[in-house]
């Protein structure tokens, strides 16, 4: 067999490859343009699905779906670890908020969450849910399992079913969307560290040099 | 008759001839229907079917699933539908042109290859989440471009 040999002269072949390079390098230029730089988070109001003292130097609010892979591994992983280390110290409060983007099932599940919070059960709820939810099946997650866990959480099941049958926080589920929306949240999770945009399931180590920078830098 | 000979003894001198324009074409084709499906997904509002190991919606929520203001797959879709074309096209034996058009393939392959290299770093790195069928996409433009690879190295140099 013959040595492989172009068919293209050598400057032809040079010309098209760096026209193929040029060409992505500016879409990726152009492309990063758009990318939401890091945004101030809208104002916050008091509400059910926050945790920790409401004096905390530092506020992470996280926007989240329950079905969503990292979110889960979040909840079970770094959040824990962050509860015991700042949460619980009084240095950082986290507020949930809703962030449904794989359907039906990500609604339901926001709505009966919030039905938790109704009863002061948001976070109990929402770590039961959070474990259920990982590893599920699209469509495992149905309203009688969302029942089922709150009867394991210890809800008063009459005013549970009630308000999700009822689908009473619809509208406050939307909201918190549409605010994600507004803010830049294109992925969850997504936490805004007050007012600092992290994305994705960051390791621990992430969230916890960001919190000691602006832990040196109150007020800010 | 002395036509339909040259004609067998240059499809034998080269084995790439026949079945890597068909290769193109039929990669092409099926990296056009990826794009089209998550394009339609992306334009509908509608979350992809998803292996569920992997995080699609997420990913095509992400920023990185737009460039221009529009779904980076509407890229994916012209891109295949020209590789298709041209990939169509060197199945004839036309002689002429055939190197520029084998070396239009490499150029619009590699543009893909390293555009979807850059999607992948994201997806791992950024938004820790993988999409399947992007990255089913971005196996099939590689293969493009190494079958234009071939065709680019296979014959004795143009004169």
């Amino acid at each position: 067999m013959r040595s492989p040999k172009l068919v293209v002269g050598a400057r032809t072949f040079a010309a098209a490859t760096t026209l193929a390079v040029a060409l992505v390098a500016l879409l990726i230029v152009v492309g990063r343009v758009g990318l939401p730089e890091i945004r101030t988070s809208p104002a916050l109001p008091t509400h059910r699905t926050f945790k920790g003292s409401p004096d905390a130097p530092i506020t992470i609010v996280e926007y989240s779906d329950f079905l969503c892979h990292f979110c889960q591994l979040f909840a079970t992983t770094t959040g824990k670890e962050l509860e015991r280390a700042y949460i619980e110290t009084g240095k950082v409060r986290l507020e949930y908020r809703h962030f449904p983007i794989f359907g039906a099932e990500s609604v339901w599940a926001a709505l009966a969450s919030e039905c938790a919070a109704d009863q002061g059960r948001f976070w109990p709820y929402h770590d039961r849910l959070m474990a259920a939810a990982t590893g599920s099946q699209p469509g495992d997650l149905t309203v009688d399992k969302l029942k089922g866990l709150a009867r394991e959480t210890g809800l008063d099941m009459e005013a549970f079913t009630a308000c999700l049958d009822s689908r009473k926080y619809m509208e406050k589920v939307i909201r918190d969307y549409e605010a994600g929306k507004e803010a830049g949240v294109r992925a969850t999770p997504t936490f805004f560290i007050n007012g600092q945009r992290v994305a994705g399931a960051q390791p621990y180590e992430a969230f916890q040099s960001l919190i000691e920078v602006l832990l040196g830098k109150p007020g800010q | 008759m002395i036509g339909d000979v040259t004609e067998t003894a240059t499809r034998g001198a080269s084995g790439a001839r026949l079945w890597t324009p068909l290769a193109i074409s039929i990669l092409g084709f099926i990296g056009l229907g990826i794009s089209s499906y998550l394009t339609y997904t992306s334009l509908t509002g509608v979350v992809p079917a998803c292996l569920p190991a992997s995080d699609c919606g997420a990913v095509l929520a992400s920023p990185y699933a737009r460039a221009l203001g529009v779904p980076v797959s509407l890229f994916g879709i012209v891109l295949y539908a020209v590789l298709t074309g041209l990939g169509l096209s060197l199945l004839q034996e036309r002689k002429k042109g055939r190197a520029l058009v084998a070396l239009g393939v490499y150029a619009g392959a590699l543009a893909g290859t390293l555009y979807s290299a850059y999607l992948t770093y994201a997806q791992v790195f950024e938004i820790h989440g993988l999409c399947i069928w992007c990255l089913a996409s971005a196996i099939v433009v590689a293969a493009i471009l190494a079958l234009s690879l071939i065709i680019l190295l296979s014959g004795p140099s143009a004169s």
